[in-house]
């Protein structure tokens, strides 16, 4: 697929949807911390992916399907 | 108590009056409890006057976190501005099984807003105002757990119920120099405490001795129906195995980063426990432990108090940070959050055949003593702190016991944590007696807040 060269980033478009949804709740300096935060999000995000995982690996929980006593 | 030479009124009062004379000196409490505490102290010395004794804890006053639902009317805050007058038509089971065991509530105590979900960067972050240690009046007591620490340094209680999701009952025992445990995730009920994480946050005692909290844990621990987390495992606190050669491990550079007081008492530690253990120094596996656990409490934070951060009302909390940096943790991806997860099942089974040949890891409890109120704090959960123990024992849901083992050079406490595997309570409390059998740091309390409470073995002052 080819990607536009405009095209914003993954951490772009995240740093977009918080502006979208709570922006006019911070003044500029707060977006910037929030832009820091959000970035050093996604660089944990990505350190996450030095690890590889197998089909097999499931998620650590426990799902239990419900049913109240009768 | 029970040979009816204490009596749990008379016990009830002199709690109840150093909460409400001593309490604000320290930001430690939010609500005492004073009406509820006497009706249970009078409870209390009827049944044992009538020969029914409960156990050790009947007619002991304690303080509960105030995450910890209250019903009769008492408010629970959170610690935040705008649930300041919340209350609840329940108790939490923790709160239901104190009270089974005899157990006298004398007080809400105080903590960070939301225990630190939100991101806090300083100790001003709560209702009360900064939590302050009985050591040094202008230092933190440390958080989120800030009144359970402080309130048990200070001889307000006997002993405090805290929790902890990564960092807040082990933090707030190490600068205020008492014993904090942090049980295993399940061992305790959930039902009724406020959630930041539900898969991080683990309910626990804090104590002036490691023994004290193993008494604590069997009172609150067992199944609960209302707690699908709760483990069906049985637990019963035995003391008597402290006396054994341990085997403790060591992760290779785990006091790299610490203060030059803290790891010099560290080092000390290990040279006092080598009379009650053989300790090696490990390798664990090189994987993102921080990492891991710090997505997975972002995410599931920013969920827990979704309708707080969606509807604006974060905007009253105490700390300014805290009323908008959580807006950035609202933006994780599900598939990042899936796959912390997923490396989380990874991490548990590694570090459990890592810890396998050992009955704990030790470290020290905190990278740094405790830290001046009016000045941010270095923090693993937000990443500007390594906390390898943290990330391991919080993301697996280990327990661990922190206690002290020294002081700083400017005379306040330093802490020493034993971690243990799965279910492996009773080994590290065990291990941590053993250390307070060959040290005397537990018997240490801060100057000028006896009047005569503490016993004549007990020492004031570092």
């Amino acid at each position: 697929m080819n990607i536009p060269d405009d095209a914003k980033s993954e951490t772009e478009c995240l740093i977009e949807l918080v502006k979208q949804r709570y922006g006019d709740r911070m003044d500029s300096g707060q977006m910037k911390d929030v832009t820091k935060t959000i970035q050093s999000i996604r660089k944990m995000a990505d350190a996450l992916k030095s690890v590889h995982l197998k089909n097999s690996d499931e998620p650590f929980t426990q799902f239990t399907p419900y049913r109240d006593q009768d | 108590m029970r040979a009816r030479h204490l009596s749990p009124v008379d016990l009830a009062e002199i709690f109840l009056n150093r909460l409400e004379t001593l309490g604000p000196k320290y930001n430690a409490v939010v609500t005492v409890t004073r009406k509820l505490a006497m009706d249970q102290a009078r409870r209390a010395e009827h049944e044992i006057a009538s020969g029914h004794y409960r156990g050790r804890l009947h007619g002991i006053p304690y303080g509960a976190k105030d995450l910890l639902a209250t019903s009769r009317g008492i408010p629970t805050s959170w610690g935040a501005a705008p649930l300041r007058h919340q209350t609840f038509d329940h108790d939490a089971t923790v709160v239901r099984k104190l009270e089974e065991a005899g157990a006298v509530l004398a007080a809400k105590l105080s903590m960070v807003e939301l225990a630190g979900g939100m991101g806090y960067q300083q100790p001003n972050a709560s209702i009360t105002g900064p939590g302050i240690t009985p050591w040094d009046e202008n230092m933190w007591s440390g958080g989120s757990s800030s009144g359970s620490g402080s309130a048990v340094s200070a001889g307000l209680v006997p002993f405090a119920i805290g929790s902890e999701t990564w960092g807040s009952i082990l933090g707030p025992a190490n600068n205020c120099g008492i014993s904090g445990l942090r049980p295993t995730y399940g061992r305790v009920s959930r039902y009724g405490a406020m959630a930041l994480s539900w898969t991080l946050d683990k309910i626990g005692p804090l104590c002036l001795t490691a023994d004290d909290c193993g008494l604590v844990l069997e009172a609150i621990a067992g199944e609960d129906t209302n707690d699908p987390t709760s483990s069906h495992r049985a637990y019963r606190y035995t003391a008597d195995s402290k006396n054994r050669p341990f085997r403790l491990g060591v992760i290779e550079g785990v006091a790299d980063d610490a203060d030059n007081d803290v790891r010099a008492n560290f080092d000390q530690a290990v040279k006092d426990l080598a009379a009650a253990a053989k300790i090696e120094t490990i390798r664990i596996p090189d994987l993102p432990y921080e990492e891991i656990t710090r997505i997975i409490l972002f995410a599931e934070g920013a969920s827990a108090f979704e309708d707080l951060i969606d509807s604006g009302q974060i905007a009253a909390l105490t700390a300014p940070e805290d009323r908008y940096s959580v807006y950035a943790r609202t933006a994780i991806l599900a598939k990042d959050y899936i796959r912390a997860l997923r490396l989380r099942a990874v991490v548990a089974r590694e570090i459990d055949n890592a810890m396998s040949p050992f009955d704990a890891l030790i470290a020290p409890a905190r990278s740094t003593p405790a830290t001046p109120i009016d000045k941010p704090f270095r923090s693993a959960t937000r990443g500007s702190a390594k906390d390898v123990m943290g990330a391991v024992g919080n993301g697996a849901g280990l327990p661990a016991i922190s206690v002290p083992n020294g002081f700083s050079g400017k005379g306040v406490p330093t802490g020493i944590q034993f971690m243990g595997r799965a279910w492996g309570e009773n080994t590290v409390i065990a291990a941590a007696s053993a250390y307070q059998s060959l040290t005397d740091w537990h018997h240490r309390h801060p100057p000028g807040l006896g009047g005569g409470l503490w016993g004549r073995s007990e020492r004031t002052g570092p």
